[in-house]
């Protein structure tokens, strides 16, 4: 969720407010780019280590 | 041997090998099927919606743990008036009574104790004496079904609530995150083991449209899929959460993993309770891989549960143990017959795996972060020490028998060079073996010492593998199916 659709700090007594439709909408949104981020780092990242592992076993690096 | 008998024998060793190619070529294509979560998961298809939901806390004996994990649901960020909780005490004999009483008192009475005063038939009948009131009204539009010890993150509960605004779907996981306060190196195996299982597989099963188990203490039904799947849990097996997951695709809904939604659950820290522990769950296996006998392999417009890739995952982790023996066969066999093709075929065999080993092992790492600062080393032993040095045996050829001596003025026979190289071709098996000898080390107190440092080298996987066979050997002999408590001291950070 971003923080636009935060509770105020301290406010424990509303923090359900936070979840208006908007909010959730917004928290769906979020997590969606967050999951996409993630995972196409991870996999680049992995991938990369992989391929140097087996370039470095066939003596190429 | 004539000729024509010795390729054909040579051609069945070779091709128990590539047998035991297959899970490492399964595991591989799940973890390629991660990032395309990326762009296929279900957040498209979700919105907004907070349903009633009540939540089913089984309960026998967890005075130590309840209190803590009724105050995090209590605090769950989800509207007070859409959440009840319902602890179904079976029969405790401790204080549970008195805790859940007070919390009651505490929480204005949104917390239900339902006791069941004959109790100690298992998980699966102390959910349904809980489900049947849930249902004896309309109030409850969704329901939850969690464990006594798990903490649910704040936000965990929305966040699987929000796919059942898909009328397609009938249920949503979350990911539960090994989360002791004081892991031991038997609960970081498993916190390592539970990204692979669950954050990494769970993730490829989304991708496929078919989904192997909803978590058995993060599992939020709609009302709509609880009726359909008779209004009860199974009683018959030893894994209710699996027939559960395969009835609600079987009737054509969809069931879902959240990854965003994190539960934190202490596991077992010791080879003895983590036995006891996935010798349930592997017989459990047995038993629905049989019930659903006729699902697999045969696609069907309904469910994915009997798509070929979705077959060939379930299979070869169900038969694991079976292809890795194979493939030690396979080795030893060519040894004898024709030890040049041996050496190609060991190379090769192990090529593949390494190269798994490092995507896999790089992805899961990345994956989740909390859990690869916690338990980094035991990702990267998870096949262990032993099965390293076999990797490194494949990819330098000579460097154990040869290299490594010859730096220390050594030199090794032809007797030693032939236990080596049986040795390393047989590693599998041998690692499934010695995974017994761990267990029997940790029950023998002057010894017990010896048993973490035998992980080390022996590795969780095959120790896991060992599990798998015994179970096999369990079932096919009949015996009896006791559902046992794995026993938690309540120390989950969070």
């Amino acid at each position: 969720m971003t923080g636009a659709h935060r509770a105020a700090a301290g406010d424990d007594t509303r923090w359900w407010a936070t979840l208006s439709s908007d909010a959730l909408e917004d928290e769906i949104r979020s997590n969606a780019r967050s999951e996409r981020r993630l995972l196409l780092v991870v996999a680049l990242v992995s991938a990369a280590i992989t391929i140097a592992v087996l370039l470095l076993h066939e003596g190429v690096l | 041997m004539t000729g024509v008998g010795q390729d054909a024998l040579v051609a069945v060793f070779v091709a128990f090998v590539g047998i035991g190619v297959i899970p490492v070529l399964a595991g591989l294509y799940q973890y390629l099927l991660v990032p395309v979560h990326a762009f296929r998961n279900h957040l498209h298809a979700a919105a907004p919606r907070l349903p009633r939901v009540v939540v089913i806390v089984p309960a026998w004996n967890e005075g130590a743990v309840l209190a803590a994990s009724l105050d995090r649901l209590m605090g769950l960020e989800y509207p007070p008036d859409r959440l009840k909780v319902f602890v179904v005490d079976d029969a405790s004999t401790d204080d549970t009574p008195d805790v859940v009483r007070a919390k009651a008192a505490q929480y204005d009475d949104r917390i239900v104790h339902l006791r069941r005063e004959q109790g100690g038939q298992g998980k699966a009948h102390t959910l349904n004496h809980g489900i049947r009131y849930a249902l004896d009204d309309d109030w409850m539009q969704a329901l939850l079904i969690m464990d006594a010890d798990v903490i649910y993150r704040p936000d965990s509960l929305r966040r699987m609530a929000r796919h059942l605004a898909d009328e397609n779907v009938g249920a949503v996981t979350a990911f539960i995150r090994e989360g002791s306060g004081r892991p031991g190196t038997v609960a970081r195996f498993i916190g390592y083991e539970y990204v692979t299982a669950q954050a990494a597989a769970r993730r490829a099963q989304n991708v496929m449209g078919a989904m192997a188990c909803l978590a058995g203490g993060a599992q939020l039904h709609s009302r709509e899929n609880l009726l359909a799947v008779g209004g009860q849990v199974d009683t018959s097996t030893l894994a209710e959460d699996t027939y559960t997951t395969f009835l609600t695709q079987l009737n054509g809904r969809r069931v879902v993993f959240e990854p965003a939604a994190v539960v934190l659950a202490e596991e077992p820290d010791t080879i003895t309770a983590l036995w006891k522990q996935r010798v349930r769950w592997a017989r459990g296996n047995v038993q629905i891989t049989r019930t659903f006998a006729r699902v697999w392999f045969r696609p069907s417009r309904k469910h994915n549960l009997g798509s070929l890739d979705f077959g060939i995952i379930w299979f070869a982790i169900y038969l694991l143990p079976v292809a890795m023996t194979l493939a030690a066969v396979g080795l030893v066999g060519l040894y004898f017959v024709a030890s040049v093709t041996a050496t190609a075929v060991f190379e090769g065999f192990w090529w593949v795996a390494v190269s798994a080993y490092v995507f896999i092992t790089a992805t899961t790492l990345l994956l989740d972060r909390e859990t690869a600062r916690r338990s980094w080393f035991e990702g990267i032993v998870f096949p262990g020490l032993g099965a390293m040095v076999v990797m490194t045996a494949a990819w330098f050829p000579n460097l154990w028998e040869e290299r490594l001596p010859q730096l220390l003025g050594l030199e090794m026979t032809e007797t030693g060079r032939a236990v080596w190289t049986l040795t390393l071709y047989s590693w599998s098996v041998l690692a499934m073996l010695l995974a017994w000898v761990i267990r029997i080390l940790e029950r023998i107190r002057p010894v017990r010492w010896l048993a973490l440092p035998l992980l080390y080298v022996v590795g969780f996987g095959p120790v896991l593998c060992a599990i798998t066979l015994d179970a096999y050997v369990k079932q096919w002999r009949g015996a009896a199916a006791v559902w046992d408590k794995t026993e938690k001291t309540g120390r989950v950070m969070g």
